[in-house]
């Protein structure tokens, strides 16, 4: 009897206890060339991916639950806040979530910004001072049918331009006023012209509800998640480590969203996200142009559209410290740039995936519109070019078949961000076409932190391997090349020319680019700026870092690859029926 | 007993002092978590990030910041998601627990089962094969063994079976909206658990094997049998519960362990749990993240130690604790 009631006892505990433990864990409360797009089939086939179409559908959802997956998660949704700034965060929720005032958008072989369906049209520029006046679409509501006003401008200028913590303020702080003419019109004068005014009012950032959270915290607000919307999904759960679900919302005036439901799985770690989207448990991922994802792609897809693109925000270059023997000569630096075959890297890195061309621009790919494509396309493997460039400059071949000058070799160090197996055989191969050249390059990498927290910023390099990410169509080369922004003490040390570029003719043109709202004459300073920096040689643009979307073919619907908003940037198309 | 578990705990406490010390400084002097705005088009918010967090404050000084709010019950906030760390370290501790759960209590029955079968059929076949079979589970690192299991038992058995997805998933601990105790949960947790479980099994089949074969050789088992004493019941009644006794302190010590997380399985299988927090917060130099980890999993070996030495002392009244 004894014994009856201590099994009876124990056999209590124990249910009690595998009930604690299995809630413990089920918390629902918490609310990344040739400029061309292809979509290939898994079966070989190649398909040329669909333009989006922004027809409306009227009917919500009836599209099923569309189980995706995502390699990271952001850390937090206030997406005005230094905690965000997460590129997966904008794909999954931002952008699917937020209104903005411009869409990114392919126009021709180029991206471009094009108005909205939160606008009624083209806004009208002024200049001196710059005045954008917005006109707002009139049917533009919140979820909560709450129309979108200028005062919703109003709010989110307030707040980027002049809370704190704030994760970049560039543009908001040049804005002198936000006025509203009336409900629907909203006019924004400039303190100072800035020609980024496109990537204002939506970006990272989107335009901020202002009838919800004026008066009150918004980190605290929104930081958890939050379930306001002014896009084609409101956020339904945030369940932090393992999902994120969106649902359709029901009061969208644009394009209504096709899924049901939407859950984007966490699965940070590759092999495990590859093997759950061939097993069908997700059914898309966005994986990062590694090494093994290459090999799975071309090991084999059943039943898979795969969107490859190599027109993307992304530039990996080969980043000459211009202050540091030996590539503070030009010489040396244009030598080095006839050295290197680039096309046959591009290739060995990403010609699996059909993208073979190197890069011949400092900006990156999405930004062609602008920039001069074949500034660097002069710069091709020819040795006889480099003896003449290398023993016109003073350097001598020594018997081991290394430049020296002066008792000094050609001996160049090659730093990256240890662990990345892509970037460590890049090293591997520019090393051996530069030994063939006469340069003797030592790889030597560091931890991302150093590398970029440290070393660069202190000039402590030769020569970089890494990448330039743009999350808008915004030019950023003055700050990476304009002379006032070396690090010095003057700019306490916050400058990001890294490469210490420092060539006269070089910085007007790219403040021009900076702060002229004109198009045309925009794109003309920038394409010069190109040709100056190719001439000297600044740095060795390398490839565009392609984007890679799998999508599997049960899921219905335009898929295509947006360098701004990812591959699921059409995400309310997408469905299973 | 009272008086040495309040020693030991006493004893603990510079430990736990000194092992949050050198983390500290190993993670501040190793990782700058405000690196991710060096590259920032707004080149302040790299040196304001670090005012707010009074990272340009000596290691110490942000050390004593860290000790008198954790003295006070403040775990601070994650530098990278400004989270409470207390509501982290919550989150990830539940769903920790589930694996160690269920992990503990299947290695368990599975371990004494065939560490008794092997004991008492020394030298036999099957003790061979279960020998082979713990050296090989202990010699497999888990990750191959994660990434066989998903592949055989979740994508070629979901084949087989003509499923329009995995037998068993792979990704988290449940789907959408499924329940606790549900078909859904249990697709979920059989892979982990089985990976967590393989090697822990293999170990404790062992002690099990070699306490069993211990008891069985000692006197008094001998004497039972030479009076009479029908073989089962000498194995059941009088050699099993005794052999039980250092598995049980085995068992202990080695749960305390899995608390701080299981990195590489719940890496795999995409589990929030206390490893991955770990991992990521090492990654980022969320210093207080690791901290508030090194607390709890460093409580909770200090008191499973414990545990496992008035265990001991309980199951085996020859040992007396002072």
């Amino acid at each position: 009897m004894r014994g009856k009631r201590r099994l009876a006892t124990m056999m209590a505990l124990f249910l009690a206890f595998a009930l604690i433990a299995a809630g413990c864990g089920s918390d629902d409360s918490g609310t990344g060339s040739d400029s061309s797009s292809a979509a290939t089939n898994g079966d070989g086939g190649s398909d040329e991916s669909t333009p989006t179409t922004d027809a409306a559908s009227d009917t919500v959802g009836g599209g099923g639950t569309l189980t995706l997956g995502a390699e990271q998660e952001p850390d937090c949704m206030d997406w005005i806040n230094t905690c965000a700034g997460s590129s997966w965060g904008s794909w999954m929720v931002n952008y699917q979530v937020m209104p903005r005032a411009f869409d990114f958008a392919k126009e021709g072989d180029a991206w471009v910004y094009e108005p909205s369906v939160l606008l009624a049209g083209e806004p009208e520029v002024t200049s001196n001072p710059q005045v954008v006046t917005y006109k707002l679409n009139p049917d533009a509501v919140w979820d909560d049918k709450t129309p979108i006003t200028c005062k919703d401008f109003i709010y989110t200028w307030e707040q980027v331009a002049k809370g704190e913590d704030v994760y970049d303020p560039s543009g908001y702080v040049d804005i002198a006023s936000v006025e509203a003419t009336d409900d629907t019109t909203c006019k924004v004068t400039f303190s100072k012209p800035y020609a980024g005014w496109k990537s204002l009012f939506g970006g990272l950032y989107g335009v901020q509800p202002a009838h919800l959270l004026e008066g009150k915290d918004r980190n605290a607000e929104m930081k958890d998640g939050y379930k306001f919307s002014g896009g084609p999904f409101k956020l339904e759960s945030w369940e932090k480590g393992t999902a994120i679900t969106l649902v359709p919302n029901e009061n969208y005036w644009g394009p209504k969203a096709k899924p049901d439901k939407v859950i984007f799985k966490l699965i940070p770690d590759t092999a495990a996200a590859f093997q759950a989207f061939k097993a069908g448990e997700v059914l898309a991922i966005y994986p990062q142009p590694q090494i093994d994802a290459i090999e799975q792609i071309n090991a084999g897809l059943d039943d898979v559209t795969s969107v490859i693109s190599a027109d993307t925000g992304n530039l990996e270059a080969l980043w000459m410290n211009n202050g540091k023997a030996p590539f503070d000569s030009v010489a040396v630096r244009q030598a080095f740039g006839y050295a290197l075959d680039r096309d046959a890297i591009v290739k060995r890195l990403f010609g699996g995936i059909g993208v073979e061309a190197a890069v011949n621009s400092l900006n990156p790919p999405i930004l062609s519109a602008l920039a001069d494509n074949a500034a660097w396309s002069g710069y091709k493997l020819d040795l006889a070019k480099v003896d003449e460039l290398m023993t016109g400059d003073g350097w001598a071949k020594g018997a081991d078949g290394i430049w020296a000058k002066g008792g000094q070799r050609a001996s160049i160090e090659f730093k990256t961000t240890a662990g990345n197996k892509r970037r460590e055989l890049t090293q591997q191969i520019v090393q051996e076409q530069a030994k063939a050249a006469g340069f003797e390059l030592t790889i030597n990498n560091q931890k991302a932190g150093d590398l970029f927290g440290q070393q660069l910023p202190a000039g402590d390099f030769q020569l970089a391997l890494y990448a330039q990410v743009l999350t808008n169509l915004e030019p950023a080369n003055c700050g990476l090349f304009c002379s006032k922004n070396i690090p010095t003490d003057a700019n306490g040390n916050t400058g990001q020319n890294w490469t210490r570029t420092n060539i006269p003719a070089l910085d007007p043109l790219l403040e021009e680019v900076d702060a002229t709202v004109d198009d045309a004459a925009r794109a003309k300073a920038n394409k010069e700026a190109d040709k100056i920096q190719a001439e000297n040689m600044v740095s060795l643009p390398l490839d565009p870092l392609p984007n890679i979307g799998l999508v599997s073919k049960k899921i219905k619907g335009d898929v295509e690859e947006n360098p701004i908003t990812s591959v699921f940037g059409n995400l309310y198309q997408w469905s299973l029926n | 007993m009272l008086k040495y578990i309040i020693r030991r705990l006493l004893y603990s406490m510079p430990a736990l002092f000194i092992s949050t010390f050198v983390l500290f400084w190993a993670v501040r002097s190793t990782f700058d978590p405000a690196a991710k705005f060096i590259g920032s088009r707004d080149p302040t918010t790299y040196a304001r990030f670090k005012e707010k967090w009074g990272l340009d404050d000596p290691i110490p000084v942000q050390y004593w910041r860290w000790l008198k709010n954790i003295v006070q019950g403040d775990w601070g906030e994650s530098t990278a998601s400004g989270e409470s760390v207390w509501s982290m370290i919550s989150r990830a501790f539940g769903t920790t627990l589930q694996l160690i759960f269920w992990g503990v209590l299947f290695s368990a029955i599975i371990a004494v089962l065939i560490g008794v079968y092997s004991a008492i059929r020394q030298y036999s076949v099957g003790d061979y094969v279960f020998s082979g079979l713990s050296y090989l589970g202990i010699a497999v690192p888990p990750f191959v063994f994660g990434l066989l299991a998903i592949q055989i038992l979740g994508v070629l058995l979901g084949d087989k079976l003509g499923l329009d997805g995995p037998a068993f998933f792979f990704v988290g601990l449940h789907s959408d909206e499924s329940g606790v105790f549900s078909w859904d949960y249990v697709r979920h947790l059989v892979l982990p658990v089985l990976t967590l479980t393989v090697q822990i099994v293999a170990s404790w089949t062992r002690f099990q094997r070699a306490s069993m074969l211990d008891v069985m050789s000692s006197d008094y088992v001998r004497t039972a049998r030479a009076k009479g004493v029908p073989r089962r019941r000498v194995v059941f009644r009088h050699a099993f519960r005794n052999s039980l006794t250092p598995l049980v302190t085995v068992m202990a010590v080695d749960s305390a362990l899995l608390f701080g997380g299981l990195i590489i399985t719940e890496s795999l299988f995409s589990i929030p749990g206390m490893g991955r927090l770990f991992f990521n917060a090492i990654q980022t130099g969320d210093a207080y993240v690791v901290m508030g980890w090194l607390l709890v999993s460093g409580m909770f070996v200090i008191a499973f130690n414990l545990i496992a030495d008035v265990l001991y002392a309980v199951l085996d009244p020859r040992v007396r604790l002072a």
